[in-house]
């Protein structure tokens, strides 16, 4: 191992692998290349704005799963609210409902000094572990919950890993490992062993969510790569999983098996047939299940609707319902709310006795800001029929899931006409990741220069047409294959020129390079 | 607000907060910075930018904010306002409020600030633990904000070694400072400040705690709070470079708690910060003394909680911060919390009235902290048995209190550090709560009470009353 030139400071992370030498500066990692690609669209957003001739006249960004940015607002009601809540002298205006000023007065009125600013540990702990509780409960159809097994949390991405530190375990936690004192306090580190000579193996889907791979790695784990099924619609193929894990046993204890659902960027819903193989998975190689459901409320395919894990675990009945264990994210994030809110939470389910008394004891490592606890319970507890602002509510999370459903299905049809495009049903989430053919001379142009061959169409296509699509490359895919990730959340009209543009321009690029 | 009545059903008053030992604003009453909340519930519902409901000053500066922000939203990740945009001015405030020494944007990391409460069982009595102090059950109602020392600390941290790395830590000092460190997988040692010297660092103790510490641990990080909590002292010049020159002898990397800066009420004593004084010390140590420094929202002259703070690397080896700079690694601020704090960051402008609401609440707090600090100097000097050093900066006063050599046996017969023993017949016989000295840390056999100095001043006047009073009292039943 590879020791750095001021070792008096300590590695560069626990990423299982060796450190990287110390550099004389502190600046930022290498960019990967879609954010290179995201740099490159801003500059010629720069160059178009100081007149320079291009074959196009703006620049579209096509890649982000990020509603908001891609201007869909939070719906007008949880932003009264918040309103509110931030400026409490809202209260004597008439630009907010009345229905919203109570609601805000309500929250207000349970928070210490009546303020969202205030240290409100109660309100995260009590006030909306409850709430979500009974969500969860009217989500499962009735599979109970238990709020003190709900911790609120700032987004998935604190949830999942926050520190880059190696764990231990704190004193006086049963579970036969050396300890050291350190506590982790987010999922991932929890669940990692460091103190082992074996480290702990994470599986993770390829394609995927980036976030989950490199939260293995900062986490002192090691990722384990599971390919899905491709052609039977990004299913996850237990086979294919056993293999991974058998591959992985030589280096690592799998322990961890993170299922993304429904899937980003594939766009897939599971059936509850592939979730229970899951699950049995799970219970046969005692794995615990690590369940990305952020994207639950994007699904938008009424063949096949979101079903939670804990759902179908439930429905499975003795002994697996007890026994697997399983635990949950959902973020404000994706859905009726916002990413820069930080606001989520996630379920801990049948987890072992020792683990949830450390996410007890040691209490949350990121508490949460208040506003954005206050924005989930809105959606938690949504405006109910009899309430003034319930049709523009419900009317705002039909057109959510309507919208993608418009988008998911202009898409199939434009790519479904292009050779060289092939898009696996969309049923869930906020992108697309239809497969591109790529020409063999493109293959070799891309690693003359040392890129991905999907990453060199998408550079090609940038500067081309001004469009911005994220590269297979980085969420992973087979070898040998080729992705793009469209966003389905531009407006239909924005939609339908990109495709045209991208189908146009990647006939010609398989003439070009033939 | 919430208050407390005495068991024995004396009530200090309604204005009397619950909490009158902690530092944080909003339990004492001190409301939000209303202009900061006006930008902010404009930026949330765009409506309010169309209408008088908001003063134009706050529908301006939300304007502004939502030009920055993706698809002209405050509800997007935002990635660049926090990588990029927020960073860039933080940077521009930096170098204002230092004199001219230059910042790069790319050392200023965004961060979210971490009020993790360490709970203890009821049958917990508080107090240290190996040195390292433990919250007591008392205040478990007044929590301390900390900034992510933890997350910071864990990336300096090498678990692959045998050897644990030390993290130096005052003792007076905030309470999870400690906590912070064992949890990022360290060490925790205690250095004692000099309480007969204002709370200064003392270089020579802090060696022979460096000294001690080598036996069990690598020492690798010196953790400097200044202003100091719970203390109020703030650091002269020429103590900073002690400190700086130590940390470059014993190679340790310097982590300053810096976020009371802007709480800093005496001009004879005013806030530098390190990275100044490093600058100012010239080569070799101002391009060798490797520096994390924190501010925070909560701490700021707008005390309000929104998460948000910022890291400002300095000097810092690039294999070691390298995870900063990858989203997941530490806890980010919310959006509106990077606003509020963003709006702070404005340069000075005489025009915006903001600008000038900001300048005259700056002005109001620092002199009301400096009322307060003396009123409290002077009610504790005519108290025997108390004795205060001198308040230079942050929320809190910590006078050391004498207590009679019985109720130091009672409460050891109770399980209970002594200035815990006192806190709690003390808030049984007033309503008061004060935290109790050991929950931050303190020399063997010497007991102190914090006090908030955010506290109105009617509300201090009689909180002092109070506790001169209950105190004399107390000596009396247990002399």
């Amino acid at each position: 191992v590879p020791v750095p030139a001021m070792a008096a400071f300590g590695t560069s992370g626990g990423t299982g692998r060796p450190p990287a030498p110390a550099s004389p500066s502190s600046r930022p990692p290498a960019p990967t290349p879609l954010q290179l690609l995201i740099r490159r669209a801003a500059a010629i957003e720069e160059e178009l704005a100081q007149g320079q001739h291009k074959p196009f006249s703006e620049v579209t960004r096509c890649y982000s799963e990020d509603a908001v940015a891609a201007g869909h607002q939070p719906p007008a009601f949880l932003r009264q609210v918040a309103a509110v809540c931030a400026y409490p002298e809202l209260m004597g205006s008439d630009e907010v409902p009345d229905d919203a000023k109570r609601r805000a007065g309500e929250i207000l009125g349970r928070l210490y000094g009546g303020s969202v600013g205030a240290y409100n540990l109660e309100y995260v702990t009590d006030t909306m572990t409850e709430k979500v509780a009974r969500y969860l409960e009217r989500r499962d159809g009735g599979v109970p919950c238990v709020p003190a097994h709900v911790i609120p949390c700032s987004g998935t991405a604190a949830a999942v890993v926050v520190s880059a530190a190696t764990p231990r375990w704190p004193r006086g936690t049963r579970c036969g490992h050396d300890r050291r004192g350190s506590c982790p306090q987010d999922v991932l580190t929890l669940l990692v062993d460091e103190s082992s000579a074996v480290p702990t193996g994470v599986l993770v889907p390829v394609p995927g969510p980036p976030l989950l791979g490199a939260a293995a790695g900062l986490a002192g784990a090691v990722a384990v790569p599971y390919p899905l099924a491709e052609e039977r619609g990004w299913d996850v193929d237990v086979p294919a999983v056993r293999r991974a894990l058998r591959r992985a046993r030589a280096m690592c204890r799998p322990k961890v098996l993170c299922v993304v659902n429904p899937g980003d960027p594939t766009g897939h819903v599971l059936s509850r047939r592939s979730m229970e193989d899951v699950i049995r998975l799970a219970a046969e190689e005692n794995l615990l299940l690590l369940a990305d459901e952020v994207q639950q409320e994007r699904a938008f395919d009424p063949e096949r609707p979101f079903l939670s894990f804990k759902r179908v675990l439930w429905e499975m009945g003795a002994p697996l319902a007890s026994a697997v264990q399983l635990i949950s994210f959902y973020s404000l994030s994706k859905g009726l709310g916002g990413g820069g809110y930080r606001a989520g939470f996630f379920e801990l389910v049948n987890i072992e006795r020792s683990i949830l008394k450390v996410f007890y004891t040691w209490g949350l490592s990121v508490y949460p800001p208040i506003l954005g606890q206050v924005m989930l319970e809105v959606v938690m507890e949504p405006p109910q029929p009899h309430e003034p602002s319930y049709p523009t509510f419900e009317e705002h999370r039909r057109d959510l899931t309507r919208s993608l459903a418009v988008a998911a299905r202009l898409l199939g049809e434009r790519l479904a006409q292009a050779p060289g495009f092939c898009l696996q049903p969309l049923q869930g989430g906020a992108r697309a990741f239809p497969r591109v053919q790529l020409p063999p001379r493109a293959l070799s142009q891309a690693r003359a220069l040392g890129l991905e061959p999907d990453v060199f169409f998408c550079q090609k296509l940038l500067e081309v047409t001004g469009i911005a699509l994220a590269p297979g490359s980085e969420f992973g895919q087979l070898e040998g294959t080729h992705h793009v990730a469209v966003s389905l959340l531009l407006p239909l009209p924005a939609l339908e020129r990109v495709l045209l543009a991208l189908t146009q321009f990647h006939a010609a690029f398989l003439r070009e390079f033939s | 607000m919430a208050t407390t009545e005495g068991t024995s059903g004396t009530s200090p008053g309604a204005d009397v907060p619950r909490d009158c030992g902690g530092d944080d604003a909003h339990a004492v009453g001190r409301g939000p910075l209303a202009v900061l909340r006006q930008v902010a519930a404009a930026c949330i519902l765009p409506d309010l930018l169309e209408t008088p409901t908001l003063p134009e000053g706050a529908r301006r500066r939300a304007r502004r904010v939502l030009q920055e922000m993706d698809a002209g939203n405050i509800g997007g990740y935002n990635h660049e306002h926090r990588s990029l945009g927020v960073p860039t001015r933080v940077a521009r405030f930096l170098e204002r409020r230092d004199g001219g020494v230059p910042c790069d944007p790319r050392d200023v990391i965004m961060c979210s600030g971490t009020a993790s409460i360490v709970p203890v069982s009821p049958t917990h009595p508080g107090g240290r633990s190996g040195g390292v102090p433990v919250p007591s059950p008392i205040t478990l109602s007044s929590p301390s904000s900390s900034p992510p020392t933890k997350f910071v600390l864990s990336l300096l941290v090498d678990e692959s070694s045998a050897v644990p790395t030390g993290a130096l830590v005052p003792v007076p000092g905030p309470p999870l400072l400690g906590a912070a460190a064992e949890l990022a997988g360290a060490v925790a040692v205690p250095y004692p400040l000099a309480e007969e010297r204002g709370w200064d660092v003392d270089v020579p103790a802090l060696r022979r705690a460096l000294r001690r510490a080598r036996a069990t641990c690598r020492p690798k990080v010196l953790c400097v709070v200044n202003p100091g909590d719970p203390t109020g002292h703030v650091l002269s010049r020429r103590s900073m470079e002690d400190v700086i020159r130590l940390a470059a002898e014993e190679n340790l990397l310097l982590l300053a708690d810096e976020v009371q800066q802007e709480r800093a009420f005496d001009p004879e004593r005013p806030f530098l910060s390190f990275k100044r004084v490093l600058w100012e010390m010239g080569a070799p140590l101002a391009s060798a003394v490797q520096l994390i420094s924190f501010y925070s929202l909560s701490k700021s002259v707008a005390g309000d909680g929104f998460r948000a703070g910022f890291l400002e690397l300095v000097n810092v080896e690039g294999g070691v911060t390298r995870p900063f700079h990858l989203a997941q690694s530490i806890p980010r601020p919310s959006v509106l919390g990077r606003v509020m704090l963003d709006v702070l960051m404005d340069p000075p402008d005489e025009g915006d009235p903001i600008q000038q609401v900001l300048e005259e609440h700056r002005r109001d707090l620092t002199r009301s902290l400096a009322v307060a600090a003396r009123l409290l100097g002077e009610r504790l000097a005519q108290a025997p048995g108390f004795c205060l050093q001198p308040l230079h900066g942050g929320a809190r006063a910590f006078p050391r209190v004498q207590l009679p050599p019985r109720a130091l046996s009672q409460a050891r017969a109770l399980g209970l550090e002594p200035d815990v023993f006192f806190c709690q017949k003390l808030l049984e016989a007033t309503g008061i709560a004060l935290a109790p000295g050991s929950e931050f840390g303190q020399l063997e056999g010497t007991h102190h009470v914090a006090v908030s100095l955010l506290l109105p001043l009617p509300a201090l006047e009689r909180v002092l009353r109070a506790l001169t009073q209950f105190h004399a009292a107390f000596l009396r039943e247990f002399s």
